[in-house]
């Protein structure tokens, strides 16, 4: 934390307007920190939810035989995880899109 | 190849306990090791991978050594009889599944030790389609791997004997591939039970439409995703309509159709309002003379009804998901109520003492049914599955192995860092647009001539700028920390994970 005793009246000024300006924005802040901080832990729940899905349905998929199963996990996995990855990152676009508008 | 064991005198054989007690047991056994050897075809050894242990063993491992001989020669004796039984039932396996108008395809006797577990065996019907397909292990079953039992039918009890089988006329078996076509079109067929397409109750897609599902395949996440999605597009859709319309109404409904107008409006309702309203700007569009006005006037209709077109778009695809829902519950509850049928009238059976003569029947009938609803009742969950118990567990157990987990771990913790660095950037950017105010009156300070001023601001500014390489961004995000203005958890979250 700064003093702001310590430095000379003009100095004071430009920092008191530094920050009424940062405290006009700090609420806009907090909301897009909220967002991306909800938007990450979403996907990554997706994902988690994805894998039991994923799992499950192979678990009683006759197409799929025994020992190919591994790899199809995997590959599906793989696929989930670029697919939910591809949704965040339109989502963070339209974010940085919002406040440029 | 011809194996002859060389018969160990009773009186070599030594006691219960300790059968080596007499020590001549030894030179026998040798004999008996060189004797076997001997009649080993090389090449077969070589082929199998069959280590032979030296027979100048030192004399303290001999017994150990002589064990591992007999073993290997025991193992060829086995494989050899296995693989002729193997020969064997295979010709009459396939005479067998052809009369019955099946072709059963088999892998080869396995000659490698790796191939022993991956062997398996398919039954198809002449139509090509597999009918079953079991993974057969050595250690399960008394017959060699890759070799497996055609079944014929499946309502054929499996205590039924081969002889019972060759009774069959030759018209039952003509017949097989009609009655299994038949048996296709039911849902479920069990015990001789048959339900689905017969039973109005069971058969949701005649009943509701054909591309009716007894149960989502989206999970709660998912749903809940694509609710909060369909409201939010709502929200704005109708956000939007609402400021167009209000424009509209303030700028033509009010000053263009006059009060006149719109009272009459506000007395019809739905289609009959819309074609009024349509009417409405049709004659004042005819009536305008000014082409700027008549322009206008058109594009804000065009608005509305495209704002209106997409609404109506929203509303009947939310209807459609809730009519489904509905679906889905009388669906399961067509099915919980016969169940619970079922076991009230199992229930009074049984309180009755199996009064009447065929009660018993009714009762074992009832109980089929139960399991049949029970089936169905499964159906709802998209478990019900051709795989026995067993099966499903070792599936399920291939896909939770450590190294499955590791893998779901790697793609979990790839996809956290891909989304932090979308998230940085993010907010790097948005930050960027949002901190541009206070950039400015830094900059403009330091125009100013306050640079020696800004430098004594803050510890934090300087560090900054020097810590973030001359980075008038960075200097600022750590000013504004230092200043303790705002307490950006962003900051130490993207911190940690870098």
């Amino acid at each position: 934390m700064i003093n702001l005793e310590k430095f000379d009246p003009k100095e004071k000024e430009i920092l008191k307007e530094i920050i009424a300006v940062m405290k006009k924005v700090e609420p806009e802040l907090h909301d897009l920190d909220n967002k991306l901080e909800f938007l990450e832990e979403s996907s990554l729940a997706e994902f988690e939810m994805k894998a039991k899905e994923i799992k499950e349905t192979l678990i009683y998929d006759e197409t799929i035989p025994e020992e190919e199963l591994e790899a199809v996990y995997i590959k599906e996995l793989e696929n989930a995880k670029e697919e939910i990855f591809a949704n965040a990152k339109q989502r963070f676009l339209e974010i940085e899109k919002e406040y440029q508008e | 190849m011809s194996i002859e064991k060389i018969p160990i005198k009773k009186e070599h054989s030594g006691s219960k306990n300790d059968p080596l007690k007499n020590k001549e047991i030894l030179s026998v056994l040798k004999n008996r090791k060189k004797e076997s050897l001997k009649n080993l075809d090389s090449k077969y050894l070589v082929e199998n991978k069959i280590e032979i242990p030296s027979i100048e063993a030192e004399s303290g491992h001999d017994s150990i050594e002589v064990e591992k001989v007999e073993s290997a020669v025991e193992n060829i004796e086995k494989k050899k009889t296995l693989a002729k039984v193997f020969k064997m039932m295979t010709t009459a396996a396939t005479e067998v599944a052809k009369k019955a108008g099946k072709v059963v395809k088999m892998d080869g006797w396995p000659h490698k030790k790796n191939e022993k577990k991956k062997s398996s065996a398919k039954i198809v019907d002449m139509r090509g389609e597999v009918v079953k397909e079991e993974e057969m292990k050595e250690a399960e079953s008394a017959v060699p791997p890759g070799w497996h039992i055609p079944i014929l039918d499946e309502t054929v009890a499996p205590d039924e004997t081969e002889s019972e089988l060759k009774r069959e006329s030759a018209e039952e078996l003509d017949s097989f591939d009609k009655k299994e076509s038949f048996e296709d079109n039911y849902r479920f067929v069990h015990k001789g039970f048959k339900y689905g397409d017969e039973d109005e109750r069971f058969a949701g897609e005649r009943k509701y439409d054909k591309d009716f599902v007894a149960k989502s395949k989206k999970n709660a996440f998912s749903k809940w995703v694509e609710k909060k999605k369909d409201n939010r597009q709502r929200r704005k859709i109708i956000k939007e309509y609402k400021d167009n319309v209000k424009k509209l109404n303030d700028d033509y409904f009010k000053d263009l159709l006059g009060e006149k107008r719109i009272q009459e409006l506000r007395r019809l309702s739905g289609d009959n309002k819309k074609i009024r309203e349509w009417e409405m700007v049709d004659e004042i569009l005819s009536n305008e003379r000014d082409p700027v006005k008549r322009k206008k006037i058109e594009r804000k209709m065009e608005i509305r009804n495209r704002i209106d077109k997409k609404l109506s778009q929203k509303s009947e695809y939310i209807r459609e998901g809730v009519d489904l829902r509905r679906k889905r519950r009388m669906y399961s509850k067509e099915v919980e109520k016969e169940m619970r049928a079922t076991k009230s009238e199992m229930e009074n059976l049984k309180k009755s003492k199996f009064r009447l003569p065929g009660d018993k029947e009714d009762y074992k009938d009832l109980k089929t049914k139960l399991e049949m609803l029970k089936k169905i009742e499964r159906e709802k969950e998209n478990k019900v599955s051709k795989f026995s118990k067993e099966q499903l567990a070792r599936r399920k157990a291939k896909l939770e192995t450590p190294e499955m987990q590791a893998v779901f771990e790697r793609y979990r913790k790839e996809l956290k860092n891909n989304l932090l660095t979308a998230g940085k950037k993010t907010f790097t950017g948005v930050w960027a647009i949002l901190s541009k105010p206070v950039l400015g009156l830094i900059e403009g300070a330091r125009a100013g001539g306050f640079s020696g001023a800004l430098e004594g601001f803050s510890e934090g500014f300087v560090d900054g700028f020097i810590k973030g390489g001359g980075d008038l961004l960075e200097a600022t995000f750590r000013l504004v920390n230092a200043l303790a203005v705002i307490p950006i958890k962003a900051g130490v979250r993207y911190a940690i994970a870098y």
